[in-house]
């Protein structure tokens, strides 16, 4: 299965065990028997992939066809790159050692707008062309997923097709239509014109853009047939959809290394910075019942002796009450721990806190994102002051004496007493644990402050925001620092310079592409990794391209102008965004959900209409 | 009551890339996979109290290695072989599932087998290196120890060495001392040849086949 001259390669690399496979619950086939082989690749190394959900729902989506195989493949490290391009073997799929260019389809899921540079690199090093318009036959098929793809402009000249949203349906229906066209030996763009009727379905090359004279959009026009408007598709039972009832364990140590269990797609508190709350609407729930199955299924699969209860704000889940009496008996039982991640300050409680601690005592994280009551009403970040001390005080009471808490610094209407805020809510913090009477002897408390720097991104009320400029973010991190006035807190942040090209990437337009390129020609790849990152090469590349990256970081943009995503359709109406983004001027919070529907939209893809009762609570 | 069991399992394939701890870690998921009753350490963070009296290094393979654990209910041994077997991932399978006879501290030898090719040598030519460092006065080589770094002699350490070579690859085997009083493995003794012969090494695999006590009698 191993290609020869990989066994010596392995002995001289980093990390060996993360090219060979062989892993549990991988699946292999026999390659003469399926009509569909499927490269799934994740642009970073293994130990993030394997660590990705969307992933894992997918490759065993595809394996429980028998017509179709699909394999995964992860970005080899810089040393085992240079390794196989010094012995010539290319990208090869995990399960079987083959080639990818022979596959019939090559996916990437595009999660971080900095692993972009991976994609085109793994192309590269698979041998297949890296831009759409040099691959001339019908396969490989290169398409891409993930919430990336809400705006994929700049990756349009290396994609076939994007798939937009939720792929448990949508991707058997493109393999289907695949399969028909591949026994009538069509053209690739015979398949790409009846690919882009698929709902979900988004053909780059089937879409023109001009542009006017100051660099705006002045039009997106489809042809060929294409829509207009491609919207994404939702999976509208979570109840009924696939869900693995294995997953691959991996030999070596991963980031997160344990099973993993979906309890709800989407967010009902509509914080305006955050673009996952809003393009996983409408919100959908997973009953207890079905939950505690497939937990109980994926340990014993699997042998994993942790499960994680993800989603985008755990503590929202309606029928936490329920589930979680039913998983404690399993987990006491099997001797299964819990990880309760991302959890609100304002439902924290006494009762939740106990549930967590039964199994083990991880650290504890919250995210209040500001640190000044104003600015988080800006935000719409439904956290008073009271209920961040109260949760604390729940939290030092129960026995815990280090936090993280996550900021953002530079989002819109910040002023520096804003920055400053930060470190004097973590003075208070750390001035609770101290006044606490029941505070366990001789030890102290450590409060970490994580303060990333915001990004504007698309199908958010901030998608016109500017960011704030490299120099202003370094001055605000030197205000913070100088804020800190204890040594139980502790601040990190992000580098200004990496999110400042999270933020060009993130609402660029196809013209960004061919800086991507360009910077990868030259050598940048690994970009989300600090010790890869090169910004002067990117900026060079910039200069090369002529093209401005302020342009697209740093610009307020006009209401009117047509955004380079806006023939895209994530059920967020661009009405509700810009009521949204006036009231963040006015300090105006807006209630979630299943408080009063505030109309975004996100209910007309179940089929309702705007004017109805919050889709949030049609469970 | 538990009953402490000795389990040997094999070592090869996708496997021989992965280090002790991923063993360690892929173990425990296997045992749960397979509903052995194992005894769970005590305390908050509870796991299945498993044990190696000899951990393999990277990129060796292992005809039969230990693995000790207490069996906390009511299995038979040829039972758990089955489980553990259906359980396991490619590279690693169960060979024996016995009741132990020796404690670990026993262990004071190994059986190793090698496969490899110098660098622009084919077979005969590299398994000629190798009888020339048999028929050599001594091996020397820097070992690492507590202290820092010491110079040893080899050849005194290596017991009941075959050399020999067919058409793809020469080969040789040794028994060398493993164990807490001393170690010695064959990569430190291929890397001693390369440096007294000054050559390179080019694909080699190498394979522990049995643990032996003081009395060179296999280890039960």
């Amino acid at each position: 299965m191993l290609n020869p001259k990989l066994k010596k390669i392995l002995t001289q690399i980093q990390k060996p065990g993360r090219y060979c496979g062989g892993e549990l619950n991988s699946v292999v086939k026999d390659k003469n028997k399926v009509d569909v082989r499927f490269a799934f690749c994740f642009p970073d190394t293994y130990e993030i992939g394997m660590s990705h959900l969307g992933m894992k729902i997918l490759y065993s989506l595809k394996n429980a066809r028998d017509d179709v195989w699909c394999e995964r493949v992860f970005a080899p490290w810089v040393d085992m790159e240079r390794a196989m391009r010094e012995n010539d073997i290319p990208l090869y799929g995990l399960e079987s050692g083959d080639p990818i260019k022979d596959f019939d389809f090559i996916g990437f899921t595009l999660q971080y707008e900095l692993s972009f540079n991976n994609v085109l690199n793994m192309l590269d090093l698979a041998s297949v062309p890296v831009l759409a318009k040099d691959r001339h036959s019908l396969s490989p098929i290169v398409m891409m997923g993930g919430p990336c793809v809400c705006n994929p402009e700049p990756m349009c000249d290396f994609a076939d097709l994007f798939v937009l949203g939720e792929g448990e349906e949508v991707n058997m229906e493109l393999i289907d239509l695949y399969k028909l066209h591949k026994a009538k030996n069509s053209s690739k763009e015979e398949f790409l014109k009846e690919a882009a009727r698929i709902e979900g379905v988004y053909v780059p090359s089937l879409y023109d853009v001009e542009y006017n004279e100051d660099g705006t959009i002045n039009a997106v026009a489809a042809k060929d047939g294409a829509p207009e408007k491609v919207t994404k598709r939702i999976i509208a039972d979570m109840d009924k959809v696939f869900y693995p009832k294995e997953f691959v364990v991996p030999f070596i140590d991963i980031v997160h290394d344990r099973a993993m269990e979906e309890l709800f797609r989407g967010c009902i508190r509509g914080c305006r910075f955050c673009q996952a709350g809003f393009i996983y609407r409408p919100v959908r729930e997973k009953s207890p019942d079905v939950i505690a199955d497939q937990c109980r299924a994926l340990c014993q699969n699997t042998g994993y002796e942790e499960i994680s209860l993800t989603s985008l704000s755990t503590s929202d889940y309606t029928r936490l009450s329920e589930l979680l009496p039913k998983l404690i008996e399993w987990s006491d039982d099997e001797m299964v721990s819990m990880s309760l991640p991302s959890l609100r300050v304002d439902n924290f409680s006494q009762e939740l806190l106990e549930q967590i601690q039964r199994i083990r005592k991880t650290g504890l994280t919250f995210a209040p994102e500001a640190g000044t009551q104003r600015l988080r009403d800006a935000i719409n970040k439904n956290v008073t002051e009271d209920e961040i001390m109260n949760t604390c005080l729940t939290a030092f009471n129960g026995g815990y004496s280090s936090f993280k808490l996550y900021f953002m610094m530079g989002l819109p209407t910040e002023t520096y007493d804003d920055v400053a805020g930060i470190a004097e809510l973590a003075q208070r913090v750390v001035n609770l644990y101290y006044d606490n009477p029941n505070k366990p002897k001789g030890k102290g408390v450590a409060v970490t402050c994580s303060v990333a720097v915001f990004v504007p991104k698309p199908f958010t009320p901030f998608q016109w925001e500017p960011q704030d400029t490299i120099e202003v973010v370094k001055d605000k991190q030197k205000h913070l620092v100088s804020s800190v006035r204890s040594k139980k807190i502790n601040c990190n942040w992000h580098d200004a310079k990496i999110s400042f090209l999270e933020a060009v990437i993130a609402r660029g337009d196809r013209r960004v592409g061919a800086v991507i390129y360009d910077a990868w020609l030259h050598g940048c790849k690994f970009d989300g990794w600090d010790d890869q990152f090169k910004f002067d090469t990117w900026m060079e590349s910039f200069e090369r391209c002529k093209i401005d990256p302020q342009f697209y970081a740093n610009r307020r943009r006009s209401f009117d102008e047509i955004l380079p995503w806006d023939h895209l359709d994530y059920g967020i109406d661009k009405a509700f965004l810009i009521r949204e983004a006036k009231k963040a001027y006015e300090a105006k919070t807006t209630p979630h959900c299943r408080i009063q529907c505030s109309g975004c939209g996100a209910n007309k893809l179940k089929g309702g209409r705007t004017d109805e009762r919050s889709c949030a609570t049609l469970v | 009551m538990s009953v402490p069991v000795r389990l040997w399992f094999k070592k090869d394939k996708s496997a021989v890339y992965i280090s002790h701890l991923d063993v360690n870690r892929t173990m425990i998921r296997v045992i749960r996979r397979a509903g052995i009753p194992v005894w769970y350490t005590e305390g908050f963070n509870k796991h299945a109290y498993i044990t190696f009296p000899s951990p393999l290094p990277l990129f060796a393979a292992g005809d039969s290695e230990p693995m000790d654990f207490k069996l906390d209910g009511d299995m038979s041994l040829s039972e758990i072989k089955q489980r553990m077997n259906d359980a396991c991932p490619m590279g690693l399978s169960v060979v024996d599932v016995t009741l132990p006879v020796l404690k670990a501290v026993d262990i004071s030898n190994a059986k190793y087998t090698v496969h490899l090719l110098f660098e622009g040598m084919n077979a005969k030519q590299s398994a000629e290196i190798l009888s020339r460092a048999k028929k050599a006065d001594s091996v020397v080589t820097m070992k690492r120890t507590k202290k820092g770094q010491k110079e040893i002699e080899l050849k005194q350490y290596i017991n009941g060495l075959r050399i020999g070579f067919d058409d793809d690859t020469a080969m040789f085997e040794a028994i060398l001392p493993c164990g807490n009083a001393l170690n010695i493995g064959p990569a430190l003794i291929i890397e001693a040849i390369c440096q007294k012969f000054d050559v390179k090494l080019g694909e080699y695999d190498i394979t522990r086949n049995l643990l032996l006590d003081k009395n060179m009698k296999p280890f039960a």
